[in-house]
């Protein structure tokens, strides 16, 4: 309706300035790779050998995937709910045009990680299925058991079940063939992961040659006023909401922290193309607060 | 235990208070309230227990009381004619066991326990009164603790007169049987 049409031309005029999109520039970010220190959204702190971040905790690596597992159990139940409520819902503007972006043909073999509930996964598919019925089955796969089984029920309710495929897996090792799909995305998932450079060459392997990788993250606020009231909201507001809404301060405390943690727009890009991808780009939506990353296999 | 700063604790007060009246079964929202706007009249009850023998010994002891630290075999097999035969009596017949949330934003150690000792005292003033489960007594042991804590968490509770009405008198009189003896 007409609000959300205003609203995503808001985020549309956004998208033309910021976009890297000719080839040249995206190229020099293909091979300049290996001249190119990896910038962090903080001054890298010192993590011995095998410590990483969660939130702003530094635990030992092997904890994290458990940790993280156990953050999304928690919060499984009200996952839908607390997004609409802590980004009024954008975030369902932001997954619209992330979709609309990807523009997935209705034969494309597409994978979603991460996808959990499935959000990203159903917009796949309505988007697919308006061109055409008979279009390809999306696998889901998430690390989270909790997760998918609010995915499936979603599914089940809006009666369009048969149309996913919903996998239990580890988006650093997924169980699935090389050179098997043609699309595949992540949304607000890969911050989560512990070894993001692991995620990224999966990714590579699963795709098809000509295959793209997608990616809708949160990422950094440059504009200064903007940021400011962000941080404020983000540390005051959401672990609250979390806490009143969903019962868990903690499990939103951590979220907003790995927010901060998450490289910027333009490190991982350049760890998109360090795993292989070409004509890496980059569109900030909302001011940088969300950015989709894309990148093909060539 | 979670550390807040000013603008955390004002939102968590206030949205666990429309929270709480909005959803009545939601008892963590109650406990949160209580957690942050408490930190008065958990002060005051502090330093009263300071000034009383017994008050010290618990400071000083801690005691809990949980699933773990309640011999319920051994409270079967009181007498009649003792406080824990009752209190047993009280808590099976109701299907409950000692178990209360965590307090998880009260910063100060000492407060802290004073917060839980709270949550933990009350099914003994269940006990004490005879007041049993049904919301308006529950309402009616909210006034006894709101005079006695002076907890702000407890005059919300207390004013929820709209479940109040219905049973009035039968809550009321129990409490003041209690009172008149």
């Amino acid at each position: 309706f007409m609000c959300s049409a205003l609203v995503s031309r808001i985020i549309a005029t956004q998208h033309s300035s910021r976009i890297i999109a000719t080839q040249r520039s995206s190229r020099i970010i293909a091979t300049r790779h290996s001249n190119c220190e990896i910038r962090t959204l903080h001054t890298t702190p010192c993590y011995h050998d095998n410590e990483t971040h969660f939130g702003y905790q530094t635990i030992p690596e092997s904890e994290k995937e458990g940790r993280v597992k156990e953050v999304f159990e928690r919060v499984a139940d009200s996952y839908d709910v607390m997004n609409d409520t802590m980004s009024l819902g954008v975030h369902r503007l932001w997954k619209d045009h992330f979709v609309k972006s990807a523009a997935p043909k209705p034969n494309y073999k597409c994978l979603d990680v991460a996808g959990g509930t499935g959000d990203i996964a159903f917009k796949l598919h309505k988007h697919m299925s308006n061109i055409t019925r008979d279009c390809e089955k999306i696998v889901v796969c998430d690390i989270n058991t909790e997760m998918l089984r609010v995915g499936q029920d979603r599914a089940e309710e809006m009666g369009t079940g048969d149309n996913y495929i919903w996998m239990e897996g580890n988006a650093e090792q997924l169980d699935l063939p090389d050179n098997t799909f043609d699309l595949y995305t992540i949304a607000y998932g890969i911050r989560n992961c512990t070894h993001i450079d692991k995620v990224l060459e999966e990714a590579y392997r699963v795709l098809k040659p000509g295959g793209r990788f997608m990616c809708l993250e949160f990422s950094e606020v440059n504009n200064p006023v903007i940021s400011q009231v962000y941080d404020k909201y983000s540390h005051d507001v959401i672990p609250v909401l979390g806490q009143v809404i969903a019962g868990d301060f903690e499990s939103y405390q951590y979220l907003v922290e790995s927010i901060r943690k998450f490289p910027n727009q333009e490190t991982f890009a350049e760890m998109i193309a360090a795993a292989g991808f070409e004509i890496v780009e980059y569109e900030n939506l909302t001011f940088g607060v969300t950015a989709i990353h894309s990148g093909y296999k060539l | 235990m979670i550390r807040l700063n000013v603008t955390q604790r004002a939102l968590l007060a206030a949205g666990s208070a429309v929270g709480a009246l909005a959803n009545p079964l939601r008892g963590d929202l109650v406990a949160t309230l209580g957690e942050t706007t408490g930190t008065a009249a958990l002060t005051h009850m502090h330093d009263k227990m300071m000034m009383n023998k017994t008050g010290l010994e618990i400071l000083k002891e801690k005691p809990r009381v949980t699933k773990h630290t309640v011999d319920t075999e051994y409270l079967s097999n009181l007498p009649s004619n003792t406080f824990g035969h009752h209190y047993y009596q009280f808590m099976t017949s109701n299907g409950l066991s000692a178990q209360r949330a965590q307090t998880k934003f009260v910063e100060d150690e000492e407060l802290a326990y004073v917060m839980t000792r709270y949550r933990e005292n009350h099914d003994f003033l269940h006990t004490l009164t005879g007041l049993g489960v049904t919301v308006p007594e529950e309402i009616c042991l909210k006034w006894y603790e709101m005079v006695q804590t002076e907890l702000p968490m407890c005059a919300l509770s207390a004013s929820s007169v709209q479940y109040l009405l219905p049973s009035l008198r039968k809550g009321f009189s129990c409490l003041i049987k209690y009172l008149g003896v």
